[in-house]
Parts: structure tokens; C-alpha cells; sequence
């Protein structure tokens, strides 16, 4: 047995859903599921003073969930990242139903999901050693443009929009916008876009 | 920066691949620190050594005057009151005036008064069926006037060990 970190498959899901899962070439291959940005939620947890235990931080991200998408907690699946000592923790949701429906299928064709994950955190997660603390991460696909904004190593926002092909605003006011918004200046704020559209991010001013 | 821990996989029901690497790991880390460990330096042993210095022994006096007082400690009084009592009495042919210990000598000292010589005979004999005497000395014996027990003696017992 190779101890060694072994390459896994890939499996997309877009917002009208994923191809189908062919079987594991071996029972037990690892298989890496990335759903698009536009199926995920993503948001910002501020930290709450006095937080007790795992239990009050979900209680915590659950309600700041329903009060921005306004959606139902209990039917999605949500994750926050606490960093110590940050006072802004990046979250991210995916529906309940998709998270059980591909683990139990990837199960079923004999696969062992290693990951499964926005591909915002998948992209961010490749990338974020070449990111300096304060930087814009940008997943520009052809169904959404994710907009991550950091500031002092700390997130401060995050948003979907559509994408720049379809944009009737320009990368550039979309990025002044998210961070005009948190008091972030734009104004020589390093980017690193990623996904099929960045050739539109680039040409921008 | 550092990577996002958002990741909605299912964990693992035991331990795999990473389970035996990170195992692995474990058992050598401990090795590592094993050995940086047990090897004490010499700095470090020389506290240890200061730190552990043994308090000078007693000589030999203070040493049976420790043993002494142990074994005064350790006397059963109880059951040896108990089983003089059953020997000595108001109705029995002697009774005790006085009981001593003397644990530097390890012996019990009993004063008392008899009917007669006779009586005082006896006591060794009967004080030695006691199953926590080792030993009974008769030290010495006196008559005085003539009283109810005129027969004034002095008897030393030995007590077991450990009793």
C-alpha cells in the first residue's frame, strides 16, 4: 500500500446538475466532487463575543444563513472555517439533499469522496499560498463570478455574481462595489482571478 | 494565506491511508522524543542529583530510639490491658498497682501485690499461655507487712513482635 497522496477524479456539478458517475476503476478510488459557486451560499460569520462551544458557533451560522438568503438552515449542509484569533470567518453551505444524493452515489459506484466542495474553496485552496493577506480571489466560470475579498488575512466578503459575460457591469465595478461595501480600498488591491472568464478580468482597466 | 477547511465529504468510518501515515508519524515522533529525552545532560543531571540528596542516616542511638518509639506506638495496649485484666483482678490472688512500657527495651514493667509467694510463681507460667507474650521475667519479689496481699512483685514481659 503506497502511502503516498494518491490523484483523484474529478466530478463537476453545475447548477442543472452533474454527468453521470461512472464506477470507481477500484473499489475505494478517491474521487474529488466540486459543485459550482451559483448551488453553493457562501458568507461571512462574524465571530460572536463569548462563544461557547461548536455547538452555539453552527447556532451561530445558522442564523446568519436564514437571515441573508433567507432560506431554511435545516435543509442545508453548512461549514464555517473559525480561524483563531480572526474576527471573520469565511462559511459556506450546499443543499442538504445534493450533499447526501453524490455521497451516497460516489458510494454506490464504489468511489470515496475525498472532497467535496464549493469550487470557490477548492480554487482558493490550489491558490491561496500565492495570495498576500490582503488580495481579491476571483472564480470567474461561465455561470458565476465569485468575488472573495480579504483584508489583514482576514475575510471580509464574498459574493456571487453573474457572470462577466452577461455582466451589465465590468469586473472593475463590481470589484469597487464589494469593496466600497466593507470599506476595503480597491485601489491597487491585488487580484488573482482564476476559471474560464479571467480573459475578461484581464482586459478590463 | 492558508487553506480553507470547508469541506462536506463524509469522514471516513476508520482510520486509512492518513490514519496509518499520521500513525506512523506518531510512533516516530515519540522515538525522537525519547531519545532527545532519557539521555539527561549533565547540567540537568547535576540538579537532579542536588535535588535528590539523601538526609544523613541516624547513628546508632537515635536509630533504636526511633525503633523504640515505633515499637511503643505499635504495642496492642487493648488487648494487652484485656488479657492482664483477665490474670489481675480485685478477686484474683494478685493484682496489679502499676503497668510501664519501656520501649527503648521493648518489655512491659507490671508492679503489683500478691496473696503469696506461691501465687507469684504462678504468674510467669500464666502470663506466658498470653498469645502476645513472648517472654515474662519475674525481676524481683517482696514481703511487706501483712496485709490482704502482702507479697509486693515486679514482672517484665516481652511482647511479640509485630503484634
Amino acid at each position: 500500500m503506497s502511502l503516498l497522496k494518491t490523484k483523484a477524479a474529478l466530478l463537476r456539478v453545475a447548477r442543472d446538475g452533474a454527468a453521470p458517475l461512472p464506477a470507481a476503476p477500484s473499489p475505494g478510488a478517491a474521487l474529488d466532487i466540486v459543485v459550482d459557486d451559483t448551488v453553493a451560499r457562501h458568507w461571512i460569520v462574524e465571530r460572536p463575543v463569548g462563544l461557547a462551544d461548536g455547538a452555539e458557533l453552527d447556532a451561530f451560522a445558522a442564523a446568519r444563513f436564514a437571515a441573508l438568503f433567507g432560506a431554511d438552515p435545516a435543509v442545508w449542509v453548512l461549514r464555517v472555517d473559525p480561524v483563531a484569533r480572526a474576527r471573520c470567518w469565511l462559511a459556506c453551505a450546499l443543499p442538504a439533499v445534493l450533499v447526501t444524493e453524490l455521497s451516497q452515489t460516489a458510494a454506490a459506484q464504489g468511489w470515496r469522496v475525498r472532497r467535496l466542495q464549493s469550487r470557490f474553496v477548492r480554487e482558493y485552496n490550489r491558490h491561496c499560498r500565492r495570495l498576500g493577506p490582503t488580495a481579491a480571489f476571483c472564480v470567474a466560470s461561465r455561470s458565476g463570478t465569485t468575488l472573495g475579498l480579504l483584508a489583514a488575512g482576514e475575510w471580509r466578503s464574498i459574493r456571487v455574481h453573474p457572470p462577466l459575460s452577461r455582466s451589465a457591469a465590468d469586473f472593475v465595478q463590481l470589484l469597487q462595489r464589494d469593496c466600497r461595501r466593507v470599506g476595503v480600498d480597491a485601489d491597487g488591491l491585488p487580484t488573482f482571478t482564476v476559471g474560464s472568464q479571467r480573459d475578461r478580468v484581464r482586459r478590463e482597466p | 494565506m492558508r487553506r480553507l477547511a470547508l469541506d462536506f465529504a463524509p469522514r471516513p468510518q476508520s482510520a486509512g491511508r492518513g490514519g496509518w501515515l499520521a500513525g506512523a508519524l506518531g510512533v516516530l515522533l515519540l522515538c525522537v522524543a525519547g531519545s532527545v529525552w532519557l539521555p539527561t545532560g549533565t547540567v540537568e543531571a547535576s540538579h537532579m542529583s542536588e535535588a535528590s540528596v539523601q538526609p544523613p542516616l541516624p547513628d546508632a542511638d537515635a536509630a533504636r530510639a526511633i525503633d523504640a518509639a515505633v515499637r511503643e506506638l505499635n504495642l496492642p495496649w487493648i488487648e494487652t490491658c484485656d488479657a492482664l485484666a483477665g490474670q489481675f483482678g480485685a478477686s484474683a490472688a494478685a493484682a496489679l498497682d502499676a503497668l510501664e512500657s519501656d520501649g527503648r527495651r521493648g518489655v512491659l514493667r507490671l508492679s503489683g501485690r500478691a496473696h503469696s509467694v506461691a501465687s507469684v510463681q504462678d504468674l510467669p507460667a500464666r502470663l506466658r499461655a498470653l498469645p502476645a507474650i513472648a517472654d515474662v521475667t519475674l525481676v524481683g519479689q517482696e514481703t511487706h507487712g501483712s496485709g490482704e496481699r502482702p507479697v509486693r512483685f515486679v514482672i517484665e514481659l516481652r511482647w511479640r513482635e509485630g503484634t
